[in-house]
Order: structure tokens, then sequence, then C-alpha cells
């Protein structure tokens, strides 16, 4: 084959996936937010009306004003404009989804790859059941016990989602590759003489791309959860900097007088989640082999 | 036929990983910062007492001492330690508020499992109408809901609005509690006749438990949908169609059955997931739990009673991925032999 040909077909695929995905309007509508998430938490200063309340800020004189012209979400019980806070706080949700699964991939792909390549040994069994103890937990306890016993800070709680979530990815790259380990080619690449990293990145690993993918893409709106999860108990972003979790909590305690501080920031939670899992959904469907 | 030696190996298999749970546990909840002995005595203590706590706590000893000394009280006497929040055996602590979130889980898991198929069944036998088209909003929403949200969502709906459910904690004043039989409250309360407080706990039960069982119950409607819709295609059901076996037959007796296999799976692994949101719902409610009692001890880094609290969930959370596995193997038999062939 040569590199024209692969490159061009490559193209091909890409064009086709965008075509898949983009005949379901579902999966449109959840990337058009996605895509209006991240542009509202990159320009979070630029776009909120009032930046400055994202921080200590305190005007007790506008405290507890609900949803008007000048705030669209209303005040907080400090005089802080929620609709800012909330734009703000939209991007601890998305470093937290970026790092985690960014960390989690490869290093739970990585184990899954040497486990699977060597499935049938010792390290494979070794790799397999300390996964399972990390499985042993449901994954928000896990979290829960580790962002606890760190210091409450959003880096430490993506710790803790990493510590519980990184045996998922190793488990499903360990299924792949373990099943693959057994074909033709893998044998006639060892025939020839292929050293093991060659093997294991270049011929199993691509072929692994896309449930891995599909995977990362499902997993980012289960992540958001377990983060806003954690931030409601306090084990996230310490105040001022806001979070979404943070302010459902903080707002519960003034409900149903001051609705507006807890009700938006989790309506926007649910519609993060939403967003994510709909292009989730579209981006496995138009990775889906065709059903005859 | 393979079930038994199916059954040994899955168990030998849990307490290997149980083993494993609780040195990790331990360990990291012997590497946090701070000094469990001054925090549970407080700032002002002095000094000697501080370090015979610590003695009387083996914190001076390495940590591997300290496992085995762990170790050895747990299964030998079923001793966990002191709690130093609660100052008594973590062991009472952990019957004493286990019940409680049992009670909530079971309320829970019940609800989640009875509509979630049912309206994954709906949605199947109704598919591409505009029910369908309802349900797939309903399940979209209710998966990317935090359980948290649903409940503050009914606490303002059926608390404050509409009060006509109670929104904090597990018993109304002033209501008498049931003798102590199984410790869950309603369950208690049944057994002895005891209608109003029956009644009341059960009231108390309504809105965690729901709030709980949203997540899991839309994952479990969208996953019978599937199969369901998936299993509605195949050729066996055409074929007994045309043998004029009626629709109600081959509904509940091939269609239902072969659908729920993966709905069971989906399922346990939800009830499972329950404990872990239970965390967080308790502690909105105030609710006497396990998961309360867990929380605080997260909070307030009380070794004992966190480390006592994960592993008993741990135990659990695997007993219940254990009984699920085998009833998938017991009712997919092609589990138990691909099994043996890897």
């Amino acid at each position: 084959m040569s590199k024209a040909k692969d490159s061009s077909q490559k193209l091909d695929n890409l064009r086709r996936l965008i075509y898949k995905f983009s005949r379901n309007p579902l999966s449109l509508i959840g990337l058009f937010v996605v895509v209006l998430i991240v542009i509202l938490a990159i320009f979070a200063p630029f776009i909120a009306p009032y930046p400055e309340h994202a921080g200590s800020f305190v005007d007790l004189a506008s405290a507890n004003i609900p949803p008007c012209r000048e705030h669209w979400f209303g005040t907080d019980i400090v005089g802080r404009d929620v609709l800012s806070r909330t734009i703000f706080a939209l991007r601890g949700a998305l470093i937290m989804a970026v790092g985690v699964i960014g960390i989690v991939t490869p290093v739970g792909v990585i184990i899954g790859l040497v486990a699977g390549y060597n499935s049938g040994t010792r390290i494979d069994t070794v790799l397999m059941r300390i996964s399972d103890i990390f499985l042993a937990l449901p994954s928000l306890v896990l979290a829960l016990a580790v962002a606890a016993v760190l210091r409450p800070t959003l880096f430490n709680a993506m710790i803790a989602v990493c510590v519980s979530w990184w045996p998922w990815y190793a488990r499903l790259t360990y299924g792949l590759a373990s099943s693959l380990r057994n074909e033709a080619f893998i044998q006639a690449a060892q025939v020839i003489g292929c050293n093991r990293f060659h093997i294991i990145f270049k011929e199993i690993l691509p072929n692994c791309f896309s449930p891995i993918f599909t995977k990362m893409a499902l997993d980012v709106g289960w992540v958001i959860l377990i983060g806003a999860s954690l931030s409601f108990v306090g084990l996230g972003e310490q105040p001022p900097t806001p979070a979404l979790g943070t302010m459902v909590a903080d707002g519960a305690k003034y409900l149903p007088e001051q609705w507006w501080i807890s009700v938006f920031p989790a309506l926007v939670i649910v519609l993060m989640i939403l967003a994510f899992n709909l292009l989730g959904d579209g981006i496995r469907d138009a990775l889906a082999p065709e059903e005859g | 036929m393979n079930l038994g030696p199916f059954i040994l190996r899955r168990l030998a298999l849990a307490v290997l990983v149980l083993f494993g749970l609780s040195m990790l546990i331990f360990v990291i909840a012997r590497v946090i910062p701070g000094d469990p002995a001054r925090m549970a005595l407080g700032p002002r203590a002095p000094e000697y007492a501080i370090e015979s706590l610590r003695k009387q706590m083996n914190l001076d000893k390495p940590i591997y001492e300290q496992y085995y000394f762990w170790l050895r009280d747990f299964v030998t006497k079923g001793d966990l330690g002191f709690s130093l929040l609660t100052r008594r055996p973590v062991m009472e602590d952990i019957k004493e508020f286990l019940p409680a979130t049992l009670e909530l889980v079971i309320v829970s898991a019940i609800f989640m499992a009875t509509f979630g198929i049912l309206l994954g069944v709906l949605a199947a036998r109704f598919r591409d109408t505009w029910i369908d088209s309802l349900f797939r909003v309903i399940a979209y929403l209710g998966i990317a809901t935090p359980s948290f949200v649903w409940l503050v969502l009914f606490i303002l709906l059926f608390g404050y609005v509409w009060p006509i459910l109670p929104a904090v904690g597990r018993v109304s004043k002033g209501i008498p509690l049931p003798p102590h039989i199984t410790g869950m409250v309603t369950l208690d309360a049944l057994l002895t006749g005891n209608w109003r407080t029956f009644w009341d706990t059960f009231l108390h039960l309504i809105m965690p438990g729901i709030a709980l069982a949203m997540g899991g119950l839309s994952q479990a409607a969208r996953i019978t949908r599937s199969s369901m819709t998936d299993h509605m295609d195949k050729e066996y059901i055409t074929l007994l169609t045309a043998y004029g076996v009626p629709g109600k037959i081959i509904f509940m007796k091939y269609l239902l059955k072969n659908s729920l296999i993966p709905t069971v799976s989906i399922l346990a692994l939800d009830i499972a997931a329950l404990f872990a949101n239970a965390f967080i719902v308790e502690m909105v409610v105030s609710y006497p739990g396990l998961s309360n009692y867990g929380m605080k001890a997260i909070l307030n880094k009380d070794l004992n009673a966190i480390v006592g609290v994960i592993m008993v969930l741990g135990i659990i959370y695997t007993s219940v991925t254990i009984i699920i596995d085998i009833i998938v193997a017991y009712l997919d038999p092609r589990i138990r032999l691909v099994k043996r062939a890897s």
C-alpha cells in the first residue's frame, strides 16, 4: 500500500464518519451544545456579564435578587451574579473531564495492552487482579474516599476520580487485546521478528481505537457527573472559585424562596451531561459497524 | 453443569479481591496528612494524652504491623476498631446504620427494577410512536441528571410547593420506633403491626428512594427497550407468529425472558451503584444510614470507621456482583462455557 492511498483512505473513512454522525439530529444538538459550553468556558471572562463575581466579591445591597434583566439567573446571598458564576464554573467541570480522561486513557490502555499481549501469563493475572481490586468498589465511593483524604482541591478531586476510573479502560483494552492476540496477523508479525513494542503499539493498538474512543466520548458525561457529586459534598474546588455542584449545595439551603441559586446551576449540570451524552452516543453510533 | 466450579472460582476470586481492597483502603486511610489522635482529642489536648491514644491505636508502629493487627481483629473477632467520632466500636455503628441504608437501597432497587423494565417494555411495544419518543426524552434526562439534582427537585416540589412528603430524616417526631427485629424500621413496623410507624417511615423513604433510583431506572429502561427491539426482529419471533402463537404468549414466554438477560446485568451494577449514590442522598436528607455515617467518617478522617465502612461496602458490592454473575451464568449457559475456554 502506497502512502498516498493510505492517507486518502483515511480521509474517506473520516468523511464517512462525519456523514454518519450528522445523520442523527440528536448528536448534532449534542455537538452544538458542547461546542457552546466549551466556548463559554474558554471565553468566560469576556462573556460573563459580571466576571469579577467569580472571585471574592460581596455586594450585600444586591443580594438575593430574583432573575431579572440585569441578572438573568439572579444573585446569590452575598450579591454575586449566578449566571457569571455558572459560566465560570463550567471551566472546572471541563478541566476535570479533560484531565481525568486524558490521564486515565493512556494509563488504562497501556496496562490493558500489556496484560492482553501477555494474556494467560502471570503478568496478565496480576494486572487484572489489581484492576479488579479497584473495581470492587463503585467509582463514586472510591472517588469520595480518596478525595476526602486528600486536601479538597480540583486537582485532588481529579486524582480521586482517576484512581477509580482507570480499571474500566484497562478492562476494555485487555478484552480487545487478548482476543486480538491470537489472530493470524499477530502471529505473522511475531514470526517475521517484530519486537514486542511494535506489535503492541503498531498492530494491536490501532485496532482498538474505535471502542476506546467511543468509551472516552461516553465517559465525559459520567466524569462530569461524578465531579458535580464530589463538589456537591465539598470535595472539589473550594470557594470562592465557583463549581456547579457546590453552587447547588449552597443554594439548597435557601430553597424554596431563593430557588434560583440552586436551580440554575442544577439545570446547567443536567444540560451539560445531557449534551455530552448525546455527543457520545452519536460518536458511538457513527463508529459502530453497520448491521447487515 | 459447570456451575459448581464456576461459583467456587468466583468466590475465591472475590476473597482475593477483598483482601487487596482492604490493603488499599488501609494504606489510603493511614497515609492521609493530619494526626488522627490529635483530631480525636481536639487541639487543646495535652501531649501525653495524644501520645497514649496514639499508642493505643497502634499508630506508632510501621504500617504493615498496623495492617496485621487490623486484619487479625477483623477476621477473628469481627472487630473493626473504635470509631473516633462516635466513641463506639465501629462494628456496632455499622450494625446500627446498615439496615437503614439497606432499607433505602431495597426500596430504591424495587422501584428501579419495576419501573425501568416496565418503561422499557412499553417503549419497545410501542416503538416508533410518540410513546417511544417521550420515552427517549425521559431516558436521556434520567441518565444525565445526578441523583442529588432529582432529590433537590423532589424536595422543592413535594416538600414545599405541595408539601406531602417529609424532607428530612427517617422518622417524624413523636412516632414511636418499632422493636428492633431486623433493624429496618419499615419491616419491623410491618411485622409488629404498627401501621402508623410503617406509613411514616415509608413516606420518608419515598423521596430519597426515587431520587436514587432515577439513574439506574433510565439505564435499565434503555437496555430493556433496545434488547427487546433487537429480539423482536429475530427470526424465531417471526416463526412463532407465523405458527399462530398468540401475541401475549410470544411476549411473556419468549421475548421477555430473553430480553431480560442484559437488563439483569445492568440492574445489578446499578443496584450496587445505589450504595454509592446513597452517600450523597443520605447526606442531603440527614438520613441516618451507613453512607451518611461513612461520609461523616471520611470528612472527619475517622480512620477505623472509614476502613470499616469501605470494607462493608466492598463486601456487599462484591457479593452482589457475584450473585448477578451466577444468575446470568445460569440464564445464559454460553457464559459458563466461554469462560472455560479462555
